[in-house]
């Protein structure tokens, strides 16, 4: 089995594709957070305080066109500087979700794509061993890729936050973010096992993700708790930002993990029994 | 040793390969023919392991594909010279499959100055010419240096220097002893490599044996005649009953006798020859003899497949 993931790690690392691949979903991560705190910076938290009681507290822009912008006669209208929060940057994060499952679609559709499959299994009959082989790369480097956008997040927010702080959300999202790429990832390969298509593939889970998922859960009503994607997707953000009426963290992650794994799970029973 | 059992595979409704059966002997090297369509490459795919077949299994010296630990190293095989990613470096995707197998990665270098691609070690497959993939897809069966190579239509697409080259190769790989299976539909390139013959027409076996056993057994023998007593020595040689068919350009053709006995009939009848001509049906002439009517696609239109004696087919 070790022998099958280093070929399958040689095969990810040969292929420019892969590594463009994940270089623009690190610049894409790196851009939003960038932006996001440029755009926290030019707020500013307001709040009255009376008599040692904080009466309200909103942030509002710097013309202090809507929010709280006086107080009472007995109350002092403070202004203090935005808080910035790891989870305030992370939002490019998402998109580059989108890129871990398409590369999990990749990795698997490309080798049917060009046929590289037949080699594949030729040299190693044991389908599934090649399955859980890729399974093992990429949901690890997209794991580890993933912890290094939110050290990269982390380190560009304390650099330019004018008021940086961390607090225990943040903390979960260290282990999260890289956990929800695993899953995605794992979905994808499944997926992609699936389709035996690369551009189908990546379209299918697009659609799945960004477009059914979306449109069911505005529109029928308590049917978010039953859509993966946006149960999973609170993984990589602070829980309660989300739209819609998920499951709660734990077991949104878990629901997520279980489709996720049922996809990799079907996929590589058909690539099993399939003529390759 | 490539042992096919009752092998069958079923493409909805179609019966691509039924109940096929053939023993392909070790240290020889065996040629798969058959008409386009026939289900060579399916079943080289099921012993391969890569098509399930719907009935039947395949042995290769006594092992299921799935029960080697290290396939590469006991079976090679180029399916077809396009199974490459085309932004990988030549000597990365032998890397590749060697890993995936825990061969060392000297290997790579080994095969690929066996194929004469020790320079291209490092360019992208993509800008590769048929002739360089088909070079690089026998690299890659030789990674492990396995006893048993599978080649389906090895000689596709490449121009006569590289047809020479692969049957010089081929042949190489024969003298050491491999057992080697090998499809073409190149009938004389196969009757200068092969010593066995598996013979296929739409799924079904048709022939296994020496090449020299498919055309003696299949194949019709003649002896052409020239002679200006032509009309005598045909005379007698029906009255023998012999066959004999007029050809246009004033000889015969004579099915029956040898030529020994012709030569003794015409020297009995006082009779001149210009020619005595024992013949046999080339390997392709036989071929398209025995697939008569195995042929899932044939064209419709245009010359007619070559008479089997020179001129007029005795039948």
């Amino acid at each position: 089995m070790i022998d099958v993931i280093r070929s399958e790690w040689i095969k990810l690392r040969t292929v420019r594709s892969t590594i463009i691949t994940l270089f623009a979903a690190g610049a894409i991560v790196v851009l939003f957070a960038v932006l996001s705190i440029n755009n926290i910076n030019g707020n500013q938290n307001t709040r009255c305080v009376a008599q040692g009681t904080a009466d309200t507290a909103t942030t509002i822009p710097d013309d202090g066109s809507f929010g709280v912008d006086s107080c009472g006669p007995d109350a002092t209208l403070v202004a203090e500087p935005a808080v910035v929060h790891l989870s305030d940057v992370t939002a490019g994060v998402t998109i580059a979700a989108f890129v871990f499952g398409a590369l999990g679609v990749q990795i698997i559709g490309q080798e049917y794509r060009f046929n590289t499959i037949r080699p594949t299994f030729t040299a190693v009959p044991h389908r599934p061993r090649v399955l859980l082989a890729k399974l093992a790369v990429m949901a690890a480097s997209t794991a580890v890729v993933a912890l290094l956008m939110t050290l990269v997040c982390w380190a560009i927010g304390s650099a330019l936050a004018d008021v940086w702080a961390v607090d225990g959300t943040d903390h979960r999202l260290l282990w999260s973010i890289p956990l929800f790429a695993a899953l995605w990832t794992m979905g994808g390969i499944g997926v992609g096992a699936i389709v035996r298509q690369p551009i189908a593939g990546i379209l299918a889970l697009l659609g799945w993700a960004f477009i059914a998922e979306q449109i069911v859960g505005s529109v029928v009503d308590g049917s978010a708790r039953w859509l993966p994607f946006l149960n999973g997707i609170q993984m990589t953000t602070r829980v309660g930002e989300g739209q819609q009426d998920v499951r709660p963290l734990l077991e949104g992650g878990i629901y997520f993990a279980v489709v996720c794994a049922a996809l990799f799970a079907l996929g590589t029973v058909l690539a099993d029994r399939r003529d390759a | 040793m490539i042992e096919a059992r009752g092998l069958t595979k079923r493409y909805g409704s179609t019966v691509a390969v039924d109940s096929l059966s053939f023993t392909v002997e070790s240290g020889r090297v065996t040629g798969f023919l058959g008409p386009n369509g026939a289900g060579k490459s399916t079943t080289m795919r099921m012993v391969l392991g890569l098509d399930r077949p719907d009935a039947g299994g395949v042995r290769i010296d006594g092992q299921r594909m799935t029960d080697f630990a290290t396939p590469m190293r006991s079976v090679g095989a180029l399916l077809d010279a396009g199974y490459l990613h085309p932004t990988r470096k030549a000597g990365d995707h032998l890397w590749a499959l060697a890993a995936s197998n825990g061969l060392p990665r000297r290997r790579v270098g080994e095969v690929l100055d066996l194929v004469g691609l020790g320079e291209v070690a490092k360019k992208r497959v993509g800008g590769f010419s048929l002739g360089m993939r088909q070079r690089l897809g026998l690299a890659a069966a030789m990674l492990g240096d396995p006893k048993t190579l599978l080649f389906d239509e090895p000689a596709n697409g490449l121009d006569p220097e590289g047809i020479q080259w692969m049957r010089r190769f081929l042949r190489g790989l024969a003298d050491q002893g491999r057992t080697i299976f090998v499809s073409s539909h190149l009938l004389t390139e196969m009757s200068l490599i092969a010593e066995d013959l598996v013979v296929i027409g739409q799924g079904h076996l048709i022939y296994q044996g020496p090449v020299g056993g498919f055309l003696e057994g299949a194949a019709k023998r003649w002896v052409t005649v020239r002679s200006p007593q032509l009309e005598a020595i045909a005379l007698a040689l029906r009255d023998q009953g012999a066959e004999v068919v007029p050809v246009a350009g004033g000889s015969i053709d004579v099915v029956g006798p040898d030529a020994v006995a012709i030569g003794e009939l015409a020297a009995s009848l006082g009779a001149t020859l210009h020619e005595l001509s024992p013949r046999q049906a080339s390997l392709e002439e036989v071929f398209l003899q025995v697939t008569a009517g195995a042929q899932q696609y044939r064209a419709g239109d245009g010359p007619p497949p070559p008479p089997a004696p020179s001129g007029g087919a005795p039948s």
